[in-house]
Formats: structure tokens, sequence, C-alpha cells
């Protein structure tokens, strides 16, 4: 791992963000001028309640420095309650991560909502430095090697 | 034939090892397998290791070839191996492989590759363990010929014999003290009673519908564990993988127990049921490798009996099979 | 007789009179037929078979995956974590509970082939049928002894104990096969599109697989131990399952196959679930 820890490591950070809030907020963080590090890959997604926890493991697996998950607010679902079935999901899938060894700075899930574009860009910039502070993933050299 | 004590064979392993990868039975801490090791925690008892060790020779995954538009690089990088304790079944297995990939039309150069550079160490069998039946099949436990070198376990020592060139040559490293002077060899003991067998000459297979497949392998969860532990079980796939502008090309185990086996694009699948599965499987390796290669693809090792998660015995289903070929 | 007998004989005649009026068309068991002694599983639709059932220390197999798609009334011979299996079975719509007649045992806990506890059994909190149709007692069943959870380890260990386990792994599938709740008609990891399953059975590959196994697996387990009875390789297939489970009772304090009404814990909320690990929520223990 040759650039752990250097300042100009932009890690890779793939953010699943719902179509209704997060997405949204991110929209508007753009249109408000607001800045945030170019670490993320954005997936769209209906919601967070459609984030199969596999998604999350196989972006790890195939290379994602980090992960990060965000959706309305709970209360605010757009499907009334994609969102506190996702969240019982994403807790346990953290406790699971974090029994597999996996460094639990990788990955996070927040809520975002519309309105929030000020506050998406700050999620962004916390969970860069999180990530960055790790460096690179360990996960990549796990794909394409020898039978271990 | 002579006898060479087992530390003076970990020595030989040792220095061997140098040049090679050594391949043997360890101790996982639950079961024993053939892994990568080293001379020192090799196992030297008749423990029974509960996979075969055929991904030596055929891998789970092997990279045959890397191509682009333009070119395509055929994957020769064969790591030499030796492969140490080899039970009696597990080699006749390996003659069944070899006959499959080398005889016939076509030859296999990435099996050549594994058979030419390793050097196979057999072990014969002390006593029977649970489930195996390498007699049923007409075959000796203690000794198989389709190796370099065969080795009797007589407590502290090994008596040993070279059965090819190399073996000769591996044999050659010892110390000067244990050097194997002759090569009195032997041949396997043929069998007494009848064994579990069909004949290669049947040629409607219509005939094994009378069997009831499915009472027999009712309780079958379709893991496909067999396969993948079995020494004979030989069936591949290739995936494609795109990888840095090219595309890597590998052969995967795959195994007729898994639905997806012979799942066409359509979605229609012949064999729809796992009853249908595991006759394939029992007709494959007691009569239709018969009929190409003059063999029968079970060595009797037993591995699929211990093994099954809900013991399906392969055993009551070829007798069954036997019946309606009489 | 001992008492596994006593038990082995009221399962046989239960089984006969099952047959005899018609109350079930099919008896799961177990027959004495396995390899090392193991009981393997058996299907009796006839009174003149029900002398092959057996019931002792090796009935290892769990045999609720067999009610999946059966046609007719069963009757099944259920250790209590069989039962629990079950009875989520029926929760999850798998199966009806009217079709399914449960002899439920009283477990005194299985045994590998050298006379030793199975790794499940050891750890069983669980050892008469939550629900039934006719228990079948043991007397010389004790009450269980509480919970033992792993203690907590820090990340570095994690991360050895995984990959130790994993070393072992040959993504052969089995323990899939052989648990009840694995019952996808397509596993993901035997999709095509995605590729989920990567070309080898690589590290990544085997990550993927038990995690999301064990995700699947979340409030649904029953701890019958099937997968690591199942896996010839000797990997602790179930130490992650275990986790998620023991957690997942902790929080939503939801057992799985202990009772028809609950509600699975991955298929129900609370508004105010604790957001544990959550970007500003509580941090994991």
């Amino acid at each position: 791992m040759s650039q752990t820890n250097t300042a100009d490591f932009t890690p890779t950070i793939v953010a699943f963000l719902c179509n209704w809030c997060s997405y949204a907020g991110a929209d508007l963080a753009g249109t408000g001028r607001q800045q945030y590090p170019p670490s993320i890959r954005v997936v769209r997604v209906p919601c967070s309640g459609r984030i199969n926890p596999i998604y999350i493991l196989k972006a790890l697996v195939d290379g994602a420095d980090g992960v990060m998950v965000s959706g309305c607010h709970p209360g605010d679902c757009h499907y009334l309650a994609g969102n506190y079935y996702a969240r019982r999901r994403f807790t346990v899938l953290k406790k699971l991560l974090t029994v597999a060894g996996v460094n639990p700075d990788r990955v996070h899930f927040t809520w975002v909502s519309a309105s929030e574009g000020a506050r998406f860009a700050q999620v962004v910039t916390d969970v860069t430095d999180k990530v960055r502070a790790l460096g690179e993933s360990e996960y990549k050299s796990r794909r394409g090697g020898e039978r271990a | 034939m002579a006898d060479i004590k087992k530390e003076t064979m970990r020595k030989l392993l040792a220095k061997l090892a140098e040049s090679m990868t050594l391949v043997g039975p360890s101790d996982n801490g639950k079961v024993v397998e053939y892994k990568k090791t080293d001379a020192d925690s090799v196992l030297m008892d008749d423990r029974i290791s509960y996979k075969s060790p055929k991904e030596f020779y055929f891998p789970q995954t092997e990279k045959l070839l890397t191509f682009s538009r333009d070119e395509a690089v055929e994957n020769t990088d064969v790591p030499p191996t030796v492969i140490f304790g080899a039970k009696p079944c597990d080699l006749e297995a390996l003659r069944v492989m070899n006959a499959v990939f080398m005889e016939g039309r076509y030859a296999d150069p990435f099996f050549d590759r594994h058979m030419s550079q390793n050097l196979i160490i057999g072990v014969g069998c002390l006593k029977k363990k649970p489930g195996c039946f390498c007699d049923e099949l007409g075959l000796d436990m203690e000794f198989s010929d389709f190796c370099d070198i065969m080795l009797t376990d007589t407590g502290d020592t090994y008596k040993v014999e070279h059965l090819s060139e190399k073996g000769e040559k591996a044999l050659a490293q010892l110390p000067e003290t244990a050097k194997v002077t002759c090569a009195n060899k032997r041949t396997a003991k043929k069998p007494d009673g009848d064994v579990i067998g069909l004949s290669a000459d049947i040629e409607d297979i219509t005939l094994f519908d009378s069997v009831n497949w499915s009472d027999l392998t009712a309780t079958c969860q379709g893991c496909g564990m067999c396969t993948y532990i079995c020494p004979t079980c030989h069936c591949f796939e290739f995936k494609d993988v795109s990888k840095d502008g090219c595309v890597e090309r590998y052969r995967c185990w795959d195994s007729c127990i898994y639905p997806k086996f012979t799942l066409h694009a359509s979605g229609h699948n012949p064999r729809a049921s796992r009853a249908d599965r595991y006759r394939q499987r029992v007709l494959h390796k007691y009569l239709y490798v018969k009929k190409n290669t003059g063999h029968a693809a079970c060595t009797g090792c037993g591995r699929c009996l211990r093994s099954c998660p809900v013991g399906v015995n392969i055993k009551t289903v070829a007798k069954a099979v036997m019946e309606v070929a009489k | 007789m001992s008492v596994l007998e006593t038990q082995a004989q009221k399962v046989r005649d239960s089984a006969k009179k099952l047959l005899a009026d018609a109350t079930a068309q099919t008896v799961i068991g177990y027959a004495d037929e396995g390899v090392d002694g193991l009981c393997v599983p058996v299907f009796i639709t006839d009174v003149k078979d029900v002398g092959r059932l057996v019931w002792n220390r090796r009935s290892v197999p769990n045999l609720a995956s067999y009610l999946i798609g059966r046609k007719g009334k069963t009757a099944i011979v259920a250790k209590p974590c069989d039962a629990r299996a079950v009875v989520n079975l029926i929760v999850e719509n798998q199966i009806k509970r009217d079709d399914v007649h449960i002899i439920g045992m009283d477990c005194p806990g299985m045994t590998d082939a050298a006379g030793a506890a199975l790794h499940a059994c050891e750890t069983c909190q669980v050892n008469t049928s939550p629900v039934f149709d006719e228990r079948i007692e043991n007397a010389e069943v004790k009450p269980v002894s509480p919970e033992k959870r792993d203690a907590e380890r820090g990340l570095d260990e994690n991360l050895a104990r995984f990959t130790k386990e994993m070393e072992k792994c040959i993504l052969c599938f089995s323990c899939r096969q052989a648990c009840y709740g694995c019952y996808c008609q397509t596993c993901f990891m035997d999709r095509g599109v995605p590729d989920w399953h990567p070309e080898s059975p690589d590290m990544g590959a085997k990550m993927l697989y038990h995690l999301g196994r064990a995700m699947h697996l979340a409030g649904r387990c029953v701890e019958c131990g099937a997968c690591e009875n199942a896996c010839a390789s000797g990997v602790d297939v179930r130490y992650l399952i275990r986790e998620v489970t023991g957690f997942v009772k902790e929080l939503y304090g939801y057992d799985t196959g202990l009772s028809l009404e609950d509600q699975p814990a991955m298929l129900t909320y609370q508004p105010d679930d604790r957001e544990v690990g959550f970007l500003g929520g509580e941090a994991h223990g």
C-alpha cells in the first residue's frame, strides 16, 4: 500500500443515493456550488430499501476504497417505509463487516434530504477524510489472486 | 524394493521442495486435506484426505490463455509439484483422468504440462476406512503403479519402489546410505469376488429408465460437493474475464449436480430434476467413461460417502443400476 | 430400554398411526443407513417400512428443507432446531401449517462419529420443540445453560480469523444446499448477470459468498449447524451468522422460529430503531 496516508491520495468511494432525497441533495450541492472532494461515484437507486447488501460487498470486493449509502431521513421515505427496512439491514451489515475484519470506517450510512445540499457536501468530505486515512483498499488484492 | 526411514523420506522431500512445490496431506485442525506444505509437517500416517489431490493436476481454476484482438498467449506457467501421499485410489483415478485428457482424439496440453512436471509419490493404505470400497471395484488398496514412486508404510519405515524414470531420478537424491538399488516391481493384486461395474457394451441406455432414480436420490440436497472432492470427476466450464483490455480465459470445475450445468440459454433444462442429474453422475462414472476409455470413473475411495451431509450412497445406487443391467 | 430407544419406539408407533389413518402421506425421519453411524434422511410412505425409522445421537441432518415443494401432508421427525426451521418456513410462506405434522423430539444433542458433541449442539439454546403437533419427551434433556457469546475481538483479530476460516473453503456451496433457509430458486452466486461469482475461488469470491449469505440469514438462522456439519473442509461456516444472529437478538429482541406469530426481524421495523454504526450514530460495541 504505497499510497497510504498521503494527502494526494483520492480514494474511490461508491455512493448509493436514493432517488428522492439524497440524489436530489447531491444535485442541490451542485447547483449551490458546494465544494466537496471528487472521490465519489454515484449509483442512483430508487430507494435505500432497494440496496441489496450484496451491492455493497461487491463494491468493496471489486476495488472500491469505501462505500457510502444515503437515503431519506427516517419518516420521510418516498415509499413510506423503505428506509426503515434499510436501516435494520445496514445496521446488521455493518456489524457483520466488522466481524469479518472489514474496517468499519470504509462503509458509511447516513440520511441526507433533498434540501440538505450543504450537508451532502459535508458528509462526502467527512467520509472521504475517513477513507483516505485508511489508504487504499486492502480488499482489492483479494481479487484475481492465487487461491489463498 | 528397499526400506527407508520416514525421517529420511522427510529429508528427501525437503530436498525436492527446494526446486518444486511440495503438496501433501496435512491436518487443517478439523480434517486432513492435500495442500501446499513443508517436509516437516506433511502427515505420514494412514489417514485419508477428505478431498482428492486432483486440484494439483486439474486445478479448480486454471488460466488457459490471455487474448486480445491481435494475439493470444497460452499460459504455460505450471509450477513443478511433488504430490506426496496420494492413495492408490487417487492414483487409479489419475489413470482415468489421464485416459480422459490424454488418450483419444485430443490431448489436453494443460493437463499434459501438469503430468510431465509433477512427481507423484503414492502411499499404500494400511486398512480400509469407513466408506471405502476400492476392493469392490477390483482395486488393490496397497498398490497402484500409476505413479513415480510407491511407498508402503511399515511403521517407522517405508518400503520404496520407483515406477518411472522420474521417480528413479528423485530417489537418486537420497543420501548415499539410503540409496534404493533395485526395482523389484510389484503388480496390483487381482480382485477376488464380484466387482461393481457395468459392461461397456451396453448400447441402449433407456434400459436405465426402469431404475427408480427419484426414490434412490430423494434425499440428495444437490450440493455437488461429491463432485468437487471426487478424484475422477473432471467436468469443467470456461469463463472469459476481461482484464486490462484483454480477455483471460479460465477453465473452472463444474458439476453435473448443479442445475446450471445443462441449463440452455432458452431457459430449458434437459436435466431438470436432481434425480436426472444424479443419474448422469452415476452413469457417467460407471458407463460412459468406461465406453470412452475402458476404465470406470470410480475408484471406490469412499469420499462422497463419508462427506455427504445426508449420506447419499453411490454404491447403493450403482448396485441398483447393475441390477437392471443384468 | 434407553431413553433414546424409547423415543425411537414412540416415533415408529406414531409414524405407523399417522400413515395408517392417513393423517400424513409421508413421514420424513432418520434411518441408520449412513457411513460411520450417520443417520440419513428417509421418506416413509408405507406402514411396512416404519421399522427403518430410528432416533439416536447421530440423527444429524436437518430435515426441514425437504418439506418445501412437497405435495400432500407430511409428518416430520423434528429436532428442536428442525422444528424452528419448519416454523420459519411457515412464517415465510414456503409451506402451509396444515400440510405439516411436526413430531417434536426432545433433543439430547447430536454427536460426530467419534461421539463428541457437535459444535452447534454445544451451544444449543432450544432443546425442546417450540411448536409441535406431538411431542416425544426425553426426561434426560436438561434446561440449557445461558448462551455464551464469543468475546469481542479487535479488528485485526477479526480479519485473521476470517482469513483463517476462508482459506479452507473450496466454494462448493454445500453449506448453502444443506441450509433450510437457502431456498432461493437461483442463488445470487449462481446468477450470470451480473456475474457475482468471480472466476477464481479467491478471498474476494469467498467474502462475497459468505458475507452475502450471512446477510440473507440475518434473523433467519435457527442455529441447527447443518452448514458446518455439511462442510467437508472443516470451515466454521456458521461463525459469522452466529454473530449476526446474536446481534439481531440483542437489538431487535427476535429469536427465529419460536412462534408462528412473530414478525421476522428483517421484515419489520420500529420507527425508533437504534442506528448503530451510522454516521453520527452509536458506535458498534
